[in-house]
């Protein structure tokens, strides 16, 4: 890189800095590779590609940007500052990613927090109800969401067509997309927007 | 997909061209420009843009901060196949995405155009700058289409853009797609060496108050923007900012007395209810800027509304409209008044399975009107400028890893009547993440008002004299390009491209002085290239190049006094790198180093600067940062002779950020 001349006095210890800066940056360049390598090597023990680190943080995300996108009645909350309930069922590393991520990340002015659903726990209070793939029992668990009002079911299973989610998320192209079922988001009493709408790889209406 | 989203679905409406100039020389000749761009960047964790990729572990907190349609097209295995995106289309494009521009620390749109290594970005003094993509660099460049929120921001006076009159309130920008190359059959004329299309996030996506401000050696300004949701399922923001900046300085110290002071403010509102969009924008400022003998002064202010339906069936229609004023006085020199309106829409829809068809029309109508001096003048003094375009294209799966695009617009205009505007592309996506693409265009700038209406002095006997035969400039381009990814987090962009142009603008010697003339012809050639690699969840690099080759002549038959001269000053070679590392969670360092071979006409030598930006967020909604640009260098010029040029000093800038 070129250098001009420099004044007096805080150019010195500027390129000092930026030499240790530089050394710091090599070593961690070291680190990197090596770092990568094992990275490498153990993300290829996963099925079809899927870097499933990639893929758990991106559904997290998703969870908590539907928030955005949603409509709940009035009803759904105690108040104006009531905090939006996000529950996970059957997906802990969701819930881990979660929660580190809706801390100190209202949404329109309320709290986000979320719950470690467990199989037969009451759903009340939840305005989002997440069902992994590692529910031992999903259908049961739509079922039990079916009767619960107001609660956005989300699921992540290629069967989840029809039985109750509102929204199911599922890897297309090596993507990860959404099908939205408007029905079972108005059975709720949940309003999607148009742009969760446009997004959304199929919008459906009903079984059909 | 998203209404502002895909390269294939995207119309945007039309321009004309014109440019060259007067006030400012410029250079050209033959230069080879390429550009370079080795960054590292960092962290944060998200991923650049589309065409990065996700990779070994992105943090969930930073994904939250990407918009719906960012987070849907992040690569989770690799097995992408179709084009989802503009990211994914068929031609030479960078994203400068929300996180690049925030961590950069930059506090102007010019500033931040320096992100795309396929720009040139040349800082002629503090307020000014010449921006091209393909050569043809001026500060009245004029083949690249700029847009904002899908509204042309365009001067018909020479078919470029004052950058000095451009600001977004930067926090709220999603993107900005930088297109190199030809784009004339979705965006129109003007659009033949590239496309800046800067797109500012929803309102539903900016809730809640950001205050930012900063101070500086060069610079002193801030912005504050709050944003809440309407009774009738909207949302809306409102937002100010203003900021001055220092004079530049001569390289013996004189000062250049351009100092400048910028107050911008507007609002944007979107209701989403569930089959349509509709957006409803406006912006207004004021500036003033010093230059002897007097400061000259701008301001401008639009509005914009635009509705999208989605119809059960996929098929998305949209409309828009926009009315845009502008002023800006130059005093000694002319004084101009420019009022827009431009009304455009769209049909996309899928046929037969394997079609995608988008099928368009747009018109413009400005009224131009300027107050002449004795130096020079532009008559008739009022114009009433028109455009209409129609076009269509039709992107075509022929297999499951191949795609043909055909398009086509015919756009017209008040001087040279009807152009036509067709492309041809293709994409074979042999394997996951890779795609091979090429594409065959024609685009033209149509005059501009320099061009037919400028004489010079302001009365008879004229030396310069408008000139109603200045055709069309026109360009044939050929490209090819790969782009790829390399394991989890490498992903690489190159192409390179040929492009033959005709009735570039010359200057024409006639009985008592010259006209404008279409007398130079020739061909740029050239490479791009670009590369991202994640080398850490944590750590990110980049690292672009650019080179470019002119080869232009005055044609046989035609005389030309200096003309060639005047249609750019581009370096042979560019390029750039950045670092981009979150030392920890709290704690971002980045490094930006950008080289820019010399200039060759007038001479503007090679210049290497260095900025880096530490950053450091104690809690969720407060940061603050230190920055300094041109780190190793008082000084150095990027443009203008030698004897007359400001030099760009070494800035140090301290800056804070709160939202909540």
């Amino acid at each position: 890189m070129t250098r001009g001349p420099r004044p007096p006095g805080t150019a010195d210890s500027l390129v000092d800095r930026c030499k240790a800066a530089a050394g710091a940056l090599a070593r961690a360049l070291c680190r990197a590779l090596c770092i990568c390598s094992l990275v490498a090597a153990s993300t290829a023990a996963y099925p079809a590609d899927v870097d499933r680190g990639v893929e758990r943080a991106v559904k997290a995300a998703y969870l908590y940007k539907f928030l955005n996108y949603a409509d709940w009645p009035d009803k759904a909350f105690a108040d104006a500052h009531a905090p939006y309930v996000i529950g996970v069922h059957g997906a802990d590393d969701i819930v881990l990613e979660l929660t580190k991520l809706v801390s100190a990340r209202p949404v329109a002015d309320r709290p986000v927090q979320v719950r470690k659903v467990a199989r037969g726990e009451s759903l009340d209070g939840l305005h989002v109800l997440f069902i992994g793939a590692g529910a031992a029992n999903p259908a049961g668990m739509l079922a039990q969401s079916a009767q619960q009002g107001s609660l956005l079911v989300v699921t992540e299973s290629d069967r989840a067509a029809g039985a109750g989610a509102a929204i199911n998320l599922l890897v297309v192209d090596g993507r990860v997309r959404f099908d939205v079922f408007l029905d079972a988001a108005e059975r709720a009493g949940i309003r999607l927007s148009s742009r969760l709408l446009a997004v959304a790889r199929n919008v459906r209406n009903g079984a059909e | 997909m998203g209404p502002n989203f895909s390269y294939a679905r995207r119309g945007r409406a039309m321009t004309q061209g014109a440019t060259m100039g007067y006030p400012c020389p410029a250079g050209s000749g033959n230069a080879i420009v390429p550009r370079a761009a080795w960054r590292l960047a960092l962290i944060g964790g998200i991923l650049v843009c589309s065409v990065a990729r996700a990779d070994v572990q992105l943090a969930a907190s930073n994904l939250a901060d990407l918009s719906l349609e960012q987070l849907s097209d992040i690569v989770v295995t690799s097995v992408s196949r179709r084009a989802q995106s503009l990211a994914d289309a068929p031609a030479s494009v960078y994203v400068i995405t929300h996180e690049e521009i925030r961590r950069s620390g930059v506090t102007s749109l010019p500033e931040a155009l320096r992100l795309a290594p396929n720009l040139e970005v040349a800082r002629a003094d503090t307020n000014q700058y010449a921006i091209s993509a393909r050569g043809f660099n001026n500060i009245l460049a004029n083949k690249l289409l700029v847009l904002i929120d899908g509204r042309t921001v365009y001067t018909p006076l020479f078919s470029g853009t004052f950058w000095e009159a451009q600001d977004v309130m930067l926090e709220d920008i999603d993107r900005i797609e930088v297109v190199s190359g030809p784009g004339a059959t979705l965006w129109g004329a003007n659009a033949v060496n590239g496309i800046i299309n800067i797109i500012t996030r929803s309102a539903r996506d900016t809730q809640g108050t950001l205050v930012a401000g900063g101070v500086g050696n060069r610079e002193a300004g801030g912005d504050a923007r709050y944003g809440s949701a309407l009774d009738n399922d909207g949302y809306y923001r409102v937002y100010g900012k203003t900021i001055h900046r220092n004079a530049s300085e001569f390289a013996n110290g004189n000062t250049v007395h351009d100092s400048s002071t910028r107050t911008q403010g507007g609002f944007r509102a979107d209701w989403d209810t569930p089959a349509q969009n509709v957006t409803l924008q406006a912006d207004a400022y004021t500036g003033d800027i010093d230059q002897l003998p007097s400061a000259r002064s701008i301001a401008g202010a639009n509005v914009l509304a635009s509705w999208s339906h989605r119809a059960s069936d996929g098929s998305l229609a949209r409309l828009q409209a926009y009315y845009d004023y502008t002023y800006r006085e130059h005093p000694g020199s002319f004084k101009e008044t420019l009022n827009t309106i431009d009304i455009e829409a769209q049909y996309g829809t899928r046929w037969n399975g394997n079609h995608e068809i988008v099928v368009g029309g747009g018109y413009r109508h400005a009224r131009d009107e300027v107050t002449n001096s004795a130096a020079q003048a532009l008559l008739p003094p009022d114009r009433e400028l028109q455009w209409a375009n129609v076009f269509a294209q039709d992107q075509i799966s022929i297999r499951d890893d191949f795609d043909v695009i055909v398009g086509a617009k015919v756009e017209t205009n008040i001087y040279t009547g009807a152009e036509f505007l067709p492309n041809v592309r293709a994409a074979w996506r042999p394997a996951a993440g890779q795609m091979l693409w090429a594409s065959a265009s024609r685009a033209v700038r149509s005059p501009a008002r320099i061009d037919r209406d400028l004489y010079i002095p302001g009365k008879p006997p004229y030396f310069v004299a408008g000139n109603d035969g200045f055709a069309s400039e026109t360009a044939n381009v050929y490209e090819l390009g790969y782009r790829g990814q390399v394991g989890a987090g490498t992903s690489f962009t190159v192409t390179v491209f040929t492009t033959d142009f005709d009735r570039l603008r010359s200057v024409q010697p006639q009985p008592g002085g010259a006209v404008f003339a279409n007398g130079i012809d020739g061909t740029t050639t050239g490479v791009e290239a670009w590369g991202t690699w994640r080398v850490l969840s944590n750590w990110q690099l980049f690292g672009g190049v650019t080179a470019l080759r002119e080869r232009l002549h005055v044609k046989p038959g035609s005389v030309d006094l200096g003309g060639l001269a005047t249609l750019g000053n581009d370096p042979s070679v560019q390029w750039n790198f950045r670092s981009a590392w979150d030392v920890t969670p709290e704690v971002g360092f980045d490094v930006m180093a950008r080289r820019v071979a010399a200039l060759p006409t007038p001479s503007v030598p090679a210049y290497t600067a260095v900025d880096a930006r530490l950053v450091w967020r104690p809690s969720r909604e407060f940061e603050v940062s230190v920055s300094a640009q041109n780190l190793f260098d008082p000084g150095h010029a990027e443009w203008g002779v030698a004897s007359n040029r400001a030099e760009i000093q070494r800035a140090y800038f301290l800056a804070f950020l709160w939202t909540r």
